[in-house]
Parts: structure tokens; sequence; C-alpha cells
């Protein structure tokens, strides 16, 4: 990737260096085709689709489903919205991350409150750690263990408990300008979680750990995982507006914010459970060009609230600003010394769009 | 003619400037940050009054002084129509407000007090007041409610609309506290559902997120202007866009540059 | 460089006047009560009602100050009532009178017929310029900020004038010998307001 390369999405801001984005010949990406896409669409014909899978998938359990969440936003909406239009059962699920935030800690109780079955799993904070580090090491990956849990341990206590039908949030990649692969599909497999949302690199971490069977139990996909399994994201079914699911979670489930706004971002309201996040989110910036600000400022051009030109301002201002605040606890978490974690994140920065200066990595590049 | 208006306002608590969400409120930056990103010397020009809202939950003499000590430093540099208020209780309360270069003052959670409204009318002229009703559509009524959105009044927004038609006061401003900080358009649904005529200036705020949202709000003819306070949204040259989008839109706004 | 006098009786914010006053490099002399100094620029503020502050004028005897420093040929800047004051009535309070040092009748604005036109008018407007000397170097096309409910209709006789319209036409500024008045507020009117002070002052 050369910076001379390098463009911009002519809607919102998405990056030419986005991994699997496409950006058509009138200079819009993905995403952007996608919401303009969204607002004919059939949604009846997919709330059926939903419907068939629910009746497909019912089995002897309890639960009609799985909802994975993290008492952010987007789990709460979804279980809202299961519950209420779908009158279902749903089981909640959270994989405790590494370093929770009062704040996610909170939103997560307050959201249990509200008549909620939930099961809270926590794999042992030395085997995260052990997949977290070498994620950050070897594949400038903030929380890859954590991440990686998100995908398997949900799936194995689908498999334990004989419940069929897990049901994720958002369909990254659909919504925000990655693969479109699964814009027709609502499900999923195993092959995809590992492929695109761990990046391909799952097997390499899971050698390099040398954990054994039992050490990896929650980091690692059922052997016996039953095809009847379906995967999918709610996002499928109902045209998602992550504005609004703030909305809904602020005002019936008791969501808090951060009283200013995350690192290299704008806004106080999402991804709020974890230290990590900022660290996922500031690599993504040095590898890719793009940090938190512009996702979010993407979201908000995409539901309207805010014009490509005044996003740019924003962006410019708040976006890949290094997470000063929790370096004590990455270090202590990773067992590596300061000059070992800053080398690291200079080996992952990337040279073609950013030059090293004494406040930090700078981009060559100005947005256009 | 009227001349429609658009009023940037900055919320102020603890020494920050803030974004508001339903009212809840997100740290922003300080005034070196709002000089810095603002540079209101400049951009004064593409509004038409600033207005400085003292939103912290405790209204002490300590967090007074540090407003006004804020807004004075601003002043020093604007030459625009500044309106203030935030917690005016009482006739010394606005006085302090003019002292410190108010030209118009605002009344929220004392609005149905009359006598101080006839007080500050009395010195300073009914020109000199507006009010700020808060509210929220409850099911298919719009309900006011004071302060902070805590306290739901006895009247619903069009009795107490038309109650403050024949009061000493300047203008009224409607604010949504279901629209605010969403981005989402000021609330011309309530405008147009309500159907209200006013005697007096009648403003909105609340919602705005682009400066189409703004063109859209004073297109209404029943609307003199409107407010907002969204610091992030329009930061940089947003201000001048939205003054110049207005003006090729053809809506009725003075050319102040 | 000589001091600009400020009556302060109790008509609201000079705040802001004292603030372009300074900006423009001049020294301010706020005056509680008449002063024997000789002020060459003399400023009349005015925010309230017409009749409280013709009162507050006639007890702190200021009313008497002003006729005798304008015929000792100081430059004298009425703003907003401070310019009502000048004249002889307001509907506004009846039964009070202004200086008298220009003939007229400040009256209530009314809306128009099938118009629609909220009061009071605030905001900017435009204004008009009818031979005043120190609008010149002014944009053709000068915003000013005006927030009143009383206007004057009829021009004075042997006046340079500028007239706004809201509703209807209506005097927005007079300039007469060394007598200067706006109804709008210069001292909130960014450039342009900063423009026509120092203008003034310069006399």
């Amino acid at each position: 990737m050369s910076i001379k390369n390098i463009f911009w999405c002519k809607s919102c801001l998405n990056m030419s260096t986005r991994p699997r984005i496409e950006i058509d010949k009138n200079g819009n990406c993905n995403a952007c085709n996608w919401v303009e896409e969204k607002k004919t669409l059939d949604w009846s014909k997919r709330e059926q689709e939903l419907k068939k899978i629910i009746k497909d998938t019912k089995s002897s359990s309890t639960y009609d489903c799985i909802v994975p969440v993290s008492g952010g936003k987007d789990g709460t909406f979804v279980t809202h919205q299961l519950k209420n239009i779908y009158n279902l059962k749903p089981l909640c699920i959270t994989v405790k991350p590494a370093m929770e935030l009062e704040i996610g800690k909170k939103n997560l109780e307050n959201f249990i409150k509200e008549d909620i079955d939930h099961i809270h799993i926590s794999p042992s904070l030395k085997t995260m750690s052990v997949l977290d580090t070498i994620g950050f090491l070897d594949h400038g990956q903030g929380y890859y263990g954590w991440m990686t849990a998100v995908h398997s341990a949900i799936v194995r206590i689908a498999s334990n408990l004989n419940i069929n039908l897990i049901v994720y949030g958002e369909d990254g990649e659909v919504e925000y300008g990655g693969t479109t692969k699964y814009k027709y599909e609502p499900c999923y497999g195993i092959e995809h979680m590992k492929r695109v949302f761990l990046n391909n690199t799952y097997e390499d971490v899971i050698k390099k750990s040398n954990l054994n069977d039992n050490e990896k139990y929650w980091f690692s996909f059922p052997e016996d995982y039953s095809k009847d399994i379906k995967i999918t994201h709610y996002s499928y079914f109902e045209n998602w507006n992550p504005y609004q699911n703030y909305m809904l979670a602020k005002k019936k489930y008791g969501l808090e914010d951060l009283m200013a706004s995350n690192t290299g971002t704008f806004t106080n309201f999402a991804h709020n459970d974890q230290a990590l996040s900022a660290l996922h989110y500031y690599l993504m910036y040095i590898k890719f060009g793009f940090g938190r600000a512009t996702q979010d400022a993407g979201i908000e051009i995409r539901r309207g609230a805010m014009t490509r030109d005044q996003a740019i301002n924003l962006v410019n201002l708040y976006d890949g600003v290094f997470p000063e605040e929790h370096v004590d606890k990455y270090l202590k978490y990773f067992g590596i010394s300061e000059s070992k974690f800053f080398e690291n994140i200079d080996k992952w920065a990337n040279k073609e769009l950013f030059e090293k200066k004494n406040s930090g990595w700078k981009p060559k590049y100005k947005i256009t | 003619m009227q001349n429609k208006r658009i009023i940037f306002g900055l919320l102020y608590s603890e020494n920050y400037f803030h974004l508001s969400r339903n009212f809840r409120l997100q740290k922003v930056g300080d005034i070196e940050w709002l000089q810095k990103n603002y540079a209101f010397n400049e951009t004064c020009q593409y509004i038409d009054e600033l207005a400085f809202f003292l939103v912290s939950r405790k209204h002490d003499k300590k967090e007074k002084l540090k407003f006004f000590k804020n807004i004075n430093i601003l002043r020093k540099k604007i030459f625009s129509p500044i309106m203030i208020g935030g917690g005016i209780q009482e006739f010394e309360d606005a006085k302090l407000c003019f002292e410190n270069g108010a030209d118009k003052i605002f009344i929220n959670s004392e609005f149905e007090n009359i006598d101080l409204i006839n007080k500050i009318s009395d010195t300073y002229g009914s020109q000199s007041i507006s009010i700020v009703l808060d509210y929220r559509k409850v099911n298919t009524e719009y309900l006011v409610y004071t302060n902070c959105g805590s306290k739901k009044n006895n009247f619903n927004l069009t009795k107490n609309f038309l109650n403050l038609q024949n009061k000493n006061i300047g203008e009224i401003i409607l604010h949504s506290i279901d629209q605010d900080g969403t981005g989402n358009g000021f609330d011309l649904d309530m405008f147009r559902n309500l159907n209200l005529s006013s005697k007096k200036p009648l403003l909105l705020m609340g919602g705005a997120g682009k400066p189409i949202n703004i063109k859209e709000a004073l297109n209404e003819k029943f609307i003199s202007g409107v407010i907002t306070a969204n610091l992030f949204n329009f930061i940089g040259n947003t201000l001048k866009v939205t003054r110049e989008l207005c003006k090729s839109s053809r809506i009725q706004i003075a050319n102040l540059f | 460089m000589k001091e600009i006098a400020i009556i302060d009786y109790g008509a609201g914010n000079i705040a802001s006047i004292v603030n372009s006053l300074e900006y423009l490099g001049r020294k301010v002399k706020i005056l509680k009560e008449p002063s024997d100094t000789h002020y060459s620029h003399i400023i009349l503020p005015g925010v309230g009602s017409f009749g409280k502050l013709s009162d507050n004028l006639k007890i702190l005897n200021f009313d008497r100050y002003i006729i005798e420093n304008l015929k000792k040929g100081s430059f004298f800047f009425g703003i907003c009532v401070g310019m009502q004051l000048l004249f002889e009535q307001s509907e506004e309070s009846p039964g009070k009178s202004g200086l008298g040092l220009l003939k007229g009748k400040f009256e209530k604005i009314l809306p128009l017929k099938d118009r629609f036109l909220p009061l009071p008018h605030v905001g900017f407007s435009k204004t008009n310029n009818y031979n005043v000397k120190i609008f010149e170097n002014l944009r053709s096309e000068a915003y000013f900020y005006f927030i009143h409910s009383y206007y004057l209709k009829k021009v004075p006789e042997n006046v340079n004038y500028c007239t706004s319209e809201y509703g209807e036409k209506f005097v927005s500024f007079i300039e007469k010998d060394n007598i200067y008045a706006s109804q709008f507020h210069p001292e909130k009117s960014h450039k342009t307001g900063l423009t026509l002070i120092e203008n003034f002052l310069k006399l």
C-alpha cells in the first residue's frame, strides 16, 4: 500500500486501506451503498426469515437463543427486540474481558436487572493474557484472546446447552465496509469467524500459545459442533442503527455514558466495557490509517447526523489519540516492559502512512 | 421583514464546555479548547447571537463566578448579542447576568414565577427575558418539564405556550429533550402538529446535527430562530457553511459579513 | 487620549459598550452622576423602559448635564432607549417625557394586517442611509442588531438619518449637529458596529 494510492470514500470517511473494503466507480464504499440499499429493502421478508430460523432451531432447551452481550447498547438492543418483537426467551452471555471498566460493569449490572437470564463466562485471565499477548506482539491486535472467546466460548455453550441459535449484534463487515459475503445470507459458520472476525490468524495464535486442551477450553471451538446450530447477526433482520440502539438502552436499561469522550473519538457511549478497546483502536489506526473517530464519524454520516465535511473536522481532531491513561495497565497485563511495548507499537505502525515524531506517530497524509 | 436568527449555545459546567444528549452532559473541552476550535472573534460573524448556559447541577456562588469569568474572557473579542442563563431563580441572579454582559437572560425552571419576571422586566425591559420550555413527547402529548427534565409541569406545552403570550417577556424557546443531541434535526413534527402561532418570537432548540437541519427549521414561516449547542458538529467552518446554506436557500437571514 | 464618558443611570448592561470602546483603544469614564469635567464624547446607553429611564435621568440631573454639554460642543451618542429619550414622548410610558431635543413620539410596533410580525423586533436588520456622514465608509448594506418594541416612524426635520424596516419603515439612526442616536445596538453589531463607533469617536 503506497501513500500515493490511498483515498477515501466520497460519502463517509472509510479509507481504501480498510481490509476487504469495496469502493465503487463513483467513489462510494460498500457501507454507504448498503445504507442506500437498506432504504428499499424488504424488511418484512427478512423478519419472516428470522421467524423461520427460530422455528427450525427450536430445541428442547428452555432458551430459544443465545445473545452475546457486553452490557453495551448493541447486545441490549438485540435482547430487547428478540424478547418483545419475537417473544423469545434468550440466554444472554458475557465473556468477561481482561480489564473491565467501571462503567462497563455498571451497565451490565443495570441490563441484567431488567428480567434477563445471564451467564458470565470468566475464562482464566492467565490464559487469556497469553493469547492477548501473542495477538499484540505477533499480529498487532489489542485483545485477540478475548475476541476469540467471544466466538469460541459462545459456540461451546450453545453446543453444551443444546441451544441452536446464536444472535450476535451487527455484522461489522456488512455494516461498516468489509466483506459483503453475508449481505444476503443470514447465517454463517465457524470458518467465517476464524477467517474474517479472527483475521485468519486463529490457528497460528493457538499453536504458538502451547496451551493444553483444558487450558484452551473456552478459546477453542467444539469438535463435535453440531450443524444444527445457526449463527447469525441481528443486523440482517432489522435496519441496524447504532444510535437508535443507544437511545433504547439509555431509556429502558439504564445505560450510562462516560463523562467525556472515549480516547481517540468524540463519542462517549460505545465500547465502554474494557481498557483494551482503546489499544485495539489505536493499533487499527497506526496499521491502516483510520481509528475510532473515523468509525464513529462513518456511523454519524450514514445515519444522517453529520456531513462528511463536519466529520473531517472531528476526525482530524480526535482520531488516533494514543491511550496514555491505560499504558500501565497494559504493561502489567502483557507482562512486558515499557520499551518492549512501544517497540511493538512502532513495529506495527505503517511507515508508508505514518512518520514518527516526538509526539508519536503522525500521519503523512491529509484526509480528502 | 423579520430576519431569522441562528444562535449558538455553549453549555458550561465546572470549568468545561459540554455537549448534551437528552440532557446528559459529555465534557468536550475547556476554554482553551473552545478558543482554539471555535475562534469566536471570527466565527461570531456567522451567528446572530451567542448564548451561555450554566448547566452545572450545583449553582453555588463559586461555580457562578467561574461561569462569568469564562464568559468575560470570551467576550473580550466578541461584539455579538449575548444571552446568559441557567439557574436564574431570583432577581439578583438575573442582575449578575446583565452585569456580566447579557443582553438577554433566559429563564427556565422559574418560568411560572410572575413576580420574578415582572421585576426583571421593570428594570431591564420585557425584551430582555427569554423563556426556555423544556419538553418531551409522552405518548401523544407534549409535556413540559423543569429542573433539567426531572420535574413534570402541571400543564402541557400548548397551554404553557399560550399562557406565556401575554406575559412580560421577549421570546419563547421550545427545547426538545427527546431531540437534544441526537443530530436528527429540530422537532418540526411538534411544531407542525401543535400549529403554534406566537405573538412573540418563537425559537426551537434541540436536535441540530447538520447545516441543513438549521435551514429546514428557519424555512418554517412561524419560526424566528434556532439555537444549537452541538459543540462537536459545528466545529471549524461549519457555522459559516450553515449561514451560507441559509442564504443560498433564500432564508430571510441577515448578512453579517 | 481623552476619556469617553458613559452615563450610567441604571439603564442596564453597559459592559458591552465599555468592551467595544476599550477594544478600540479608548479609556472609558463611567459617570454615575454629572461631572464638571468636559468630555468630548458622551454615550447614553439605554436598556429598559422609557418612563423609568426618563425618571432616572431627571433624578440624577443628567437631563441638564446632557443639554449643557451639547451646548459646549460634546458629541453625543444615544443608543436604543438612549435614542428614544432624546425625543419628546413614547407610547410605552404615557405622561413621561424625554429630553425634547428632537421632535417626535415613539409608537408601539404594530403588526401589519395579514402579515406575521412577532414582537419585540429582535435580530439583525439593515439600514438605509440618507446622508448620515458617519455611515459613509460602511458597507452599503449595513446590518445592525435591534431589540425593541417601540419605534419612530416620522422623520424629524433637518436631520440626516437612516431607516430600517420591520413591518413598516422606521427611523433607525439620527445625525443632527453633534447629536447621534441609534435605535440599534452598535456595540452588538460585530465589525460594522465597531466601525460606526470608531467613526463617531473620530469626530
